[in-house]
C-alpha cells in the first residue's frame, strides 16, 4: 500500500489525471448497468475497482484486458428488451479508460504528458466513439424489425472493412489529429 | 513506461499493451455479441477495437537508427548544452519519448529530461542538459522510446550514449589588482625597474646609451640640458596556485547550492588562474595531498585550458593528512604563492609560514565552509562532534600562527575576495614586511 501511495505521489499531474480516468472508467461502465435494470452485485463492483486500480498503476499491463472484459461482461445480464441508453455512457467510459491507459503508458509516470499527444488522442477517441451510437441505433432498429441470422457478422465485417479503408487513406501522422 | 530492464536488446517493434488490449477486448466482445446475440457487447467494445485497427494496418516496417549526443567537448559548471537526437527513417514514428539518465549534479530540461513529444515536434522541443558541478562526467546519456501510429508498436528503450567531458569550474573572479614581485620579460604588470614600457617613471638628464627617441625636448629646451623620459618596464608575474586535496569538507550541491571545501578550492583556483592568464601572467598549479598532476608555469589561453582541465579532474586522497610530514613546495623567488586550503592539515600551514619567512608573497585562501561538519557514518555522533570541535580549535590556533607570521588569510567569498590582499602584497617591497 505504501508503495502504491509512493508511486501515486511520484506521478505528474497529467499522469494522475489520466490514471484517474483509467481507474474510474471501468467502474462507471459497470455501475451504468444499474439504471438499465440490472445493478451489479457489490463483489463484482469491488473486483472491478481493485483491477481498475491495478490497471491505473500499470497501464501497459494485461490487467487492462481483464478489467475491461469484467466491466463489459456484466452487461450480458442486462435484460435485452431493447438497448438502454446508459450503454452509451458505459461505452464512453470503457473507451476513455482504454485510451487514457494507452496515453499514460506512452510516457514516463513522472513526466508531463505532451499537450499535442493528448489533443490528438482526444480527437481520435471522439472519432472512434462515434461508432457506439451508430451501432446502438442500428441494433435498436434491427431488434425491433427482427434481424435475419448472419446479418450481424456481415454488418461487422462491413464496418471493419470501412475502417480499414479509412485508415489506409490517411498517411501516418495525418490521421484524425 | 514499460519495457524489459536491459535496453540493449530492445531493437525491434513490439506491440504495446494498448494494442493487445484493444484487439483482445474488441474481438472477445465481437464474438460474444454474435454468439450470444448480445448487441450491447458490440456497442461497448467496438470503439475499443477501432483504436486497434489503424495501428494494425499501419504496422511499422522501418528500422529506425538513433544517434545523438552533446556537441561540446567541455562545459563550465552551470552552462547548458543541447542534446541532439537524430532518427534515421522515422516514417513509422508518431511519438518520441526521451528520458535522460539521472546523474548527480546534472539538470535537464524540459520536465527534468523526461518527456514525450510527437515526432513532428521533435525539432521544436530541445532537450537541454546542464552540469551543475565541476568534474569529469558523462553528459547527455538518454533512453529513447519510439511509438508507432495510434500507439500500436514500440521501439526501445534504446540507450543513446552521452559524452564524457570535463566540466570546468566557474571562473567568475575578476580583479584589477597587481600581482606582487613581477619578474620576467613580458606582461601587463608594473615593474619596480625602469625599462621599455609605456608608463612614465620619471625624467632625468641624458646619459650615454640613451636612445634619441627618449629625449624629452620640452624639458631639454627649458633647462638647456638634454633630458630623457624614463618608463617602467612591463613584466609578467609568476603565480603559483597550491591546492590542498587532503580531504573534502562540507556538502556539495553544485554551482547554485552549498559548496564544499573542494568546490571552493577548485573554483577559486580556476578563477585566479583565469585572472592571471587574462593579465598575461604565468601561472602554475601544484596539487598537494590528492590525485592530480602538477601543471608547470605557463601563460596563454591554451595553458589556462590545461589548468582548468586539471582542476576539473582533481580528487582527494584516500590517506589522511595527519601523517603528512614537511611539505617542500620549491618555490622560486619572484613567485606569488596562493595557497588554497581548509587549513585542517598542519603541514599546509607550516609550508605557508616557511614561504612567508623567506619573503615570498603568500596568500592563504581559507576554503573551509562555515557550516562544514564531518559525516559521522557508523561512528558515535557525539564523539565525532567532540573531535570536530577540537579540530576547529586547532585550526583557530593555526590561523593565529599564520597571522603572527604575517601571512594573510582570507576566506573565499567569490569575486573580489583576494583583491585587497593582492594590493597590499603588491605594495610590499621584495623581501620586506608588509
Amino acid at each position: 500500500m505504501t508503495d502504491v501511495l509512493g508511486a501515486v505521489r511520484s506521478w505528474s499531474a497529467s499522469q494522475r489525471g489520466l490514471r484517474a480516468v483509467v481507474a474510474l472508467g471501468p467502474v462507471v461502465a459497470v455501475l451504468a448497468a444499474g439504471p438499465a435494470g440490472e445493478p451489479a452485485p457489490w463483489w463484482w463492483v469491488a473486483a472491478v475497482v481493485m483491477l481498475a486500480g491495478r490497471h491505473a498503476v500499470l497501464p501497459d499491463s494485461g490487467v487492462g484486458v481483464l478489467v475491461l472484459l469484467l466491466a463489459v461482461g456484466w452487461w450480458v445480464r442486462v435484460p435485452d428488451d431493447g438497448l438502454p441508453a446508459s450503454a452509451l455512457a458505459a461505452a464512453a467510459a470503457v473507451l476513455a479508460a482504454h485510451v487514457a491507459a494507452l496515453v499514460a503508458a506512452s510516457a514516463p509516470p513522472d513526466a508531463r504528458v505532451d499537450v499535442g499527444v493528448l489533443r490528438s488522442w482526444v480527437l481520435r477517441g471522439v472519432a472512434v466513439l462515434a461508432a457506439a451510437p451508430v451501432l446502438w441505433l442500428l441494433a435498436r432498429a434491427l431488434g425491433e424489425q427482427g434481424a435475419p441470422a448472419g446479418l450481424w457478422p456481415a454488418g461487422l465485417l462491413a464496418v471493419l472493412l470501412a475502417v480499414a479503408a479509412a485508415a489506409s487513406a490517411f498517411p501516418p501522422g495525418a490521421a484524425p489529429d | 513506461m514499460a519495457g524489459p530492464s536491459d535496453p540493449h536488446h530492445l531493437t525491434g517493434w513490439r506491440p504495446t499493451g494498448g494494442l493487445v488490449r484493444g484487439v483482445v477486448v474488441g474481438l472477445v466482445g465481437l464474438v460474444a455479441a454474435v454468439v450470444a446475440g448480445e448487441p450491447v457487447l458490440l456497442v461497448l467494445t467496438a470503439p475499443v477495437l477501432l483504436t486497434a485497427v489503424p495501428a494494425l494496418l499501419r504496422r511499422p516496417r522501418s528500422t529506425p537508427g538513433l544517434t545523438g549526443g552533446v556537441g561540446h567537448a567541455s562545459l563550465h559548471e552551470g552552462q547548458a548544452a543541447e542534446v541532439a537526437l537524430r532518427i534515421d527513417d522515422h516514417t513509422d514514428v508518431e511519438q518520441v519519448t526521451r528520458v535522460v539518465t539521472p546523474a548527480p549534479h546534472e539538470h535537464a530540461a524540459p520536465d527534468g529530461g523526461r518527456f514525450t513529444v510527437r515526432s513532428a515536434d521533435l525539432d521544436r522541443v530541445a532537450l537541454v542538459v546542464s552540469p551543475r558541478r565541476w568534474g569529469s562526467r558523462v553528459v547527455g546519456e538518454e533512453r529513447v522510446v519510439l511509438t508507432s501510429t495510434w500507439g500500436g508498436y514500440r521501439w526501445g528503450p534504446v540507450l543513446v550514449s552521452g559524452r564524457r567531458m570535463r566540466v570546468l569550474p566557474t571562473t567568475s573572479y575578476r580583479s584589477r589588482a597587481e600581482s606582487p614581485h613581477p619578474r620576467g620579460l613580458v606582461g601587463a604588470h608594473r615593474s619596480t625597474r625602469s625599462g621599455s614600457g609605456t608608463e612614465l617613471s620619471g625624467i632625468r638628464p641624458f646619459q650615454p646609451g640613451d636612445r634619441l627617441r627618449r629625449v624629452n625636448w620640452r624639458v631639454s629646451v627649458r633647462t638647456d640640458t638634454l633630458h630623457v623620459t624614463t618608463t617602467r618596464a612591463e613584466q609578467d608575474a609568476g603565480l603559483l596556485l597550491v591546492v590542498d586535496l587532503f580531504a573534502d569538507h562540507g556538502a556539495s550541491d553544485g554551482v547554485d547550492g552549498r559548496a564544499s571545501s573542494l568546490d571552493l578550492t577548485v573554483r577559486a583556483a580556476g578563477a585566479l588562474a583565469e585572472h592571471a592568464a587574462r593579465t598575461g601572467d604565468r601561472v602554475a598549479l601544484r596539487p598537494i595531498g590528492g590525485r592530480a598532476r602538477p601543471v608547470p608555469m605557463g601563460a596563454g589561453r591554451r595553458h589556462l585550458q590545461r589548468l582548468l582541465g586539471t582542476l576539473a579532474e582533481v580528487r582527494t586522497a584516500d590517506a589522511h593528512g595527519d601523517d603528512v610530514g614537511r611539505l617542500d613546495l620549491r618555490v622560486g623567488a619572484g613567485t606569488t604563492v596562493v595557497l588554497l586550503s581548509p587549513l585542517l592539515v598542519d603541514a599546509v600551514a607550516t609550508a605557508a609560514v616557511d614561504l612567508t619567512r623567506r619573503g615570498l608573497p603568500v596568500v592563504v585562501i581559507d576554503t573551509l565552509p562555515p557550516d562544514a561538519a564531518p559525516d559521522a557514518g557508523a561512528s558515535d555522533p557525539r564523539l565525532v562532534d567532540i573531535a570536530w570541535r577540537m579540530r576547529r580549535l586547532e585550526r583557530e590556533q593555526v590561523l593565529h600562527a599564520l597571522a603572527a607570521a604575517g601571512c594573510p588569510v582570507v576566506a573565499w567569498r567569490g569575486a573580489g575576495t583576494v583583491d585587497e590582499v593582492l594590493r597590499r602584497l603588491s605594495r610590499r617591497r621584495p623581501g620586506g614586511a608588509a
